[in-house]
């Protein structure tokens, strides 16, 4: 019997754009909704309500697949392979290329790396935060400005290859879910490109047909749904902003396609 | 060892495995003055060089001083991806896991590679601790190229010590590998490698340890040691102690590498060498366990061939250096039994095991006795009956109707399906003594489809159909019609007046009217198809071929159909080029590729 669901991803999942009080303001004047914590209105929220689940929701905008690697270990060793086993798991992943996961002394935890690279894999430019989400951080972004940027960006042109990066986690990926698998854990994945899958694509095509969303033929992530759909926050508030995450509307769409996945395989 | 599947071991681990101090000159030179003993690369004398040596395996030697988990997953990704699942499943993997806590493994552009960077904190379980000392270890790129340590030394070594100091927590970048190498582990155990692990320390196992729990048979553990330092220590086969002190290298010597070694080949052949199960029924079953059960057929050929003979089990374990065998046999079951006795037994089978299969006739199988337990009917013998309610003449009228209709077979087929299902990973085999030859009933008409105006309709193309089993059906036909020709006129109702015989052919090709017809004119409808059931069967065993008999080889001085001496020799062979074969090519039935882009 299941009694959590487990999300983690990106801003695609974290409801990116959705915590701006612009667009929060727009979405009142448009369609009267509203809400405090923009988490609240993704699809993770959606399809746990639907299924009567305890949500733990750890996406994080700017996030990528180690982060998201390294939090499903730390929550299943946390909660032990009991809970875990009554924990539904919903996995959006995108590439680690832009989504660095780092340890910070500042704040004696994991912070997010997102660096944008020139043609010439110089690091063009570069951001640390918690979180991007006013809502949902625990230290101020701007103790990264300066001195921890100044730092991480130096460290990363010198001991970071963007590439090698990446491929480590093709491998880190497979081994989580290997491990969810020999463990018998409920999980579900949508991944934004194929990257991450290629290097393993027959380990997938096996996994996938338990595991994987089936969203439609063009689309592999809710991103890619709310845009082939017109349902990004710039479609909904007819191009008050040019934010093309998920919509309010996009995710609740959204939700539907998930949970009549989950439907299809878990009865 | 003809059994052996494998061509390469691929180590990966630290300096316990590297050979970590046997490489320093004045250590190797105290070898020399005391036991005569010299090396060039000390990876030569370490415990997976002799390993690889015995099997005749091609060393990937990737264990380096200074090294610990974080290298260790991610190299052996990069192994798995760069050289293929075929190749990796011919791997033999061997990991001595030590923790990362002082072993960070770092990118430096400057040489396009990874580093080891050994650190040391002045509080190694505090967040708060500061590295009191770096050293980055000497690296060999991708590419060949050699970076002494002393290269490092300086700017890199600084940069990275700043970097560490407020960019990483030993704690937190421990505890990241607790899953990390479960999912390594967990990953291999999917894809079915072959892999063995050593913990030097506990803790990356003890927080999962629900996981270790269910791999408990990869771990290597020798004389209860869980790993090379230990058994060094205790044994007193450090450095140290095989130099009487002239060092304080407390890292496995010389001896300390061979002896484990020792210890290690056998019990890796162990865990490696396949056993041989074998299911099935009199055919299968020992010659010995059949003259010990005084099977008179048994009794009578052991006597008269004054030895008592290897079965074909027998024949293919002694092939391949005498395999462990365990032999489910038993005269006289069907296949009911077989498969059942298979599914009680599953549990003990392991990947690396060979299974064999030797299915018999579909003409047994089982009813209860007052017992409330299953008995074997051997029908048409002169067997007592079974079950006071259940008379001779009814067993023997369903031994007909099995030896009748083919379509019994599809009852193997599913159990081969099962057994594969459960055991994707195992070389099986199957074969049968039953004669190949497929017989047809050559009655097509039940006195109840007769009276109910039954019409029989072969929907297929009737070319496709044996030619016995054609004629049988033209035979059974007092009027044919084939849909495949342009019939315009018929009235099945009229032609009922004369016959109830009537058979349609190539139903499939008719056009929509003929197809209407039948439903429109509520008429009742036997379909008949044209698989051979037991041909389809048979192409799941091995080729069929009628081995030598006790009467052939004994020109009749027993009389006895059972398969003889040289019948199981012949059937040994016959096996043993499809196992051999199958060794040969890894046994890749996963099939998983994969590759880096």
């Amino acid at each position: 019997m299941l009694k959590y669901l487990y999300s983690n991803g990106s801003s695609l999942s974290a409801g990116g754009g959705l915590y701006e009080l612009g667009n929060k303001i727009e979405y009142k004047k448009l369609y009267n909704v509203t809400w405090e914590n923009e988490k609240d209105v993704t699809y993770p929220k959606y399809v746990s309500d639907y299924f009567n689940l305890n949500l733990i929701h750890d996406a994080e905008c700017g996030s990528g697949a180690p982060r998201l690697v390294r939090r499903t270990y730390e929550h299943i060793e946390k909660i032990g392979l009991s809970e875990a086993k009554k924990t539904l798991f919903i996995f959006e992943i995108t590439d680690p290329i832009h989504r660095i996961d780092m340890f910070c002394k500042k704040i004696d935890d994991h912070v997010i790396v997102n660096a944008r690279y020139d043609d010439n894999a110089n690091i063009e430019n570069l951001s640390v935060v918690y979180s991007y989400s006013p809502t949902n951080r625990n230290y101020s972004n701007d103790i990264f400005v300066g001195e921890v940027e100044a730092d991480v960006q130096q460290y990363l042109t010198k001991y970071h290859d963007p590439v090698v990066y990446s491929n480590k986690f093709c491998g880190e990926l497979v081994g989580l879910f290997s491990f969810m698998e020999k463990m018998g854990l409920s999980f579900f994945y949508m991944f934004e490109n194929e990257f991450l899958r290629n290097p393993y694509k027959e380990f997938y095509d096996d996994l996938d047909e338990k595991h994987k969303i089936f969203i439609d033929d063009d689309c592999t992530s809710s991103s890619h749904f709310c845009l082939k759909n017109k349902l990004t926050i710039k479609d909904e508030l007819n191009g008050f902003t040019g934010d093309t995450h998920p919509g309010y509307f996009g995710y609740k769409k959204f939700s539907e396609v998930v949970i009549s996945n989950i439907l299809r395989r878990i009865s | 060892m003809k059994w052996f599947k494998y061509d390469t071991l691929y180590v990966n681990g630290s300096s316990l495995t590297a050979g970590g101090g046997l490489g320093n000159s004045d250590i190797k030179e105290e070898y020399k003055k005391l036991y005569n003993l010299e090396w060039t690369d000390e990876k030569n004398v370490t415990y997976p060089k002799y390993v690889a040596d015995y099997f005749g395996l091609k060393l990937i030697h990737k264990a380096l001083c200074g090294s610990g988990a974080p290298r260790l997953v991610r190299e052996t990704y990069e192994y798995i991806i760069n050289e293929g699942i075929d190749k990796a499943k011919k791997t033999i993997f061997l990991l001595e896991i030590t923790d990362p806590i002082h072993r960070v493994d770092v990118y430096c552009n400057q040489i396009n590679d990874y580093v080891i960077a050994n650190v040391r904190y002045d509080n190694d379980y505090s967040y708060d601790s500061k590295i009191s000392s770096i050293q980055i270890q000497r690296a060999v790129t991708k590419h060949g190229d050699i970076y002494e340590s002393e290269y490092f030394e300086g700017k890199i070594s600084d940069e990275i010590k700043d970097y560490l100091n407020k960019y990483h927590n030993p704690v937190a970048y421990t505890e990241k590998y607790y899953g990390e190498v479960a999912g390594l582990l967990s990953f291999m155990k999917q894809l079915d490698l072959t892999f063995f692990y050593m913990f030097n320390e506990h803790t990356l196992k003890n927080v999962v340890s629900f996981f270790y729990n269910d791999i408990k048979n990869h771990e290597i553990r020798i004389d209860g040691h869980n790993c090379i330092n230990q058994f060094a220590g205790i044994n007193k086969l450090t450095i140290k102690d095989e130099l009487n002190g002239a060092s304080s290298d407390l890292h496995p010597g010389y001896f300390g590498n061979k002896q484990f070694s020792e210890k290690l080949i056998p019990a890796l052949e162990k865990l490696l060498k396949p056993k041989v199960i074998a299911f099935g029924d009199s055919h299968t079953q020992s010659f010995l366990e059949m003259c010990n059960s005084k099977m008179s057929w048994a009794v009578d050929y052991v006597n008269y061939i004054k030895e008592i003979p290897k079965n074909y089990i027998q024949n293919i374990s002694e092939h391949f250096d005498n395999l462990e065998i365990d032999n489910y046999g038993r005269g006289g079951i069907s296949n009911q039994t077989i498969f059942d006795t298979f599914i009680s037994n599953k549990h003990n089978i392991n990947p690396k095991d060979i299974l064999i299969f030797g299915w018999t006739t579909e003409s047994r199988f089982r009813i209860s006795n007052e017992s409330n337990s299953f008995v074997d009917i051997i029908p048409f013998s002169a067997h007592p009956k079974q079950n006071d309610d259940v008379s001779k003449i009814t067993t023997d009228e369903i031994a007909v109707n099995k030896l009748t209709y083919n379509v019994w077979w599809t009852e193997i087929m599913n159990y081969i399906k099962i057994i594969e299902d459960l055991f994707p990973n195992n070389l099986i085999y199957h074969w049968t003594w039953v004669n190949n030859k497929t017989q047809w009933s050559n009655r097509l008409w039940s006195e109840e489809m007769l009276n109910d105006k039954h019409i029989i309709v072969v929907k297929d193309d009737f070319n496709q159909y044996e030619v016995n089993y054609r004629e049988i059906i033209l035979d059974n036909a007092e009027i044919l019609y084939d849909f495949s020709k342009n019939i315009n006129d018929y009235n099945i109702h009229e032609d009922f007046k004369k016959t109830n015989k009537i058979i349609i052919i190539n139903f499939n090709e008719s056009n929509h009217q003929h197809l209407n017809y039948l439903t429109k004119n509520n008429l009742k409808v036997r379909y008949l198809t044209p698989t051979d059931y037991k041909k389809t069967c048979y192409e799941k065993f091995i080729p069929y071929k009628k081995y030598n008999t006790i009467y052939e080889e004994t020109n009749g001085a027993v009389d006895d159909l059972h398969t003889s001496r040289t019948g199981h020799q012949e059937l040994a062979k016959d096996l043993l080029m499809y196992i051999e074969s199958d060794i040969k090519q890894g046994n890749n039935k996963k099939n998983v590729k994969i590759s880096l882009l």
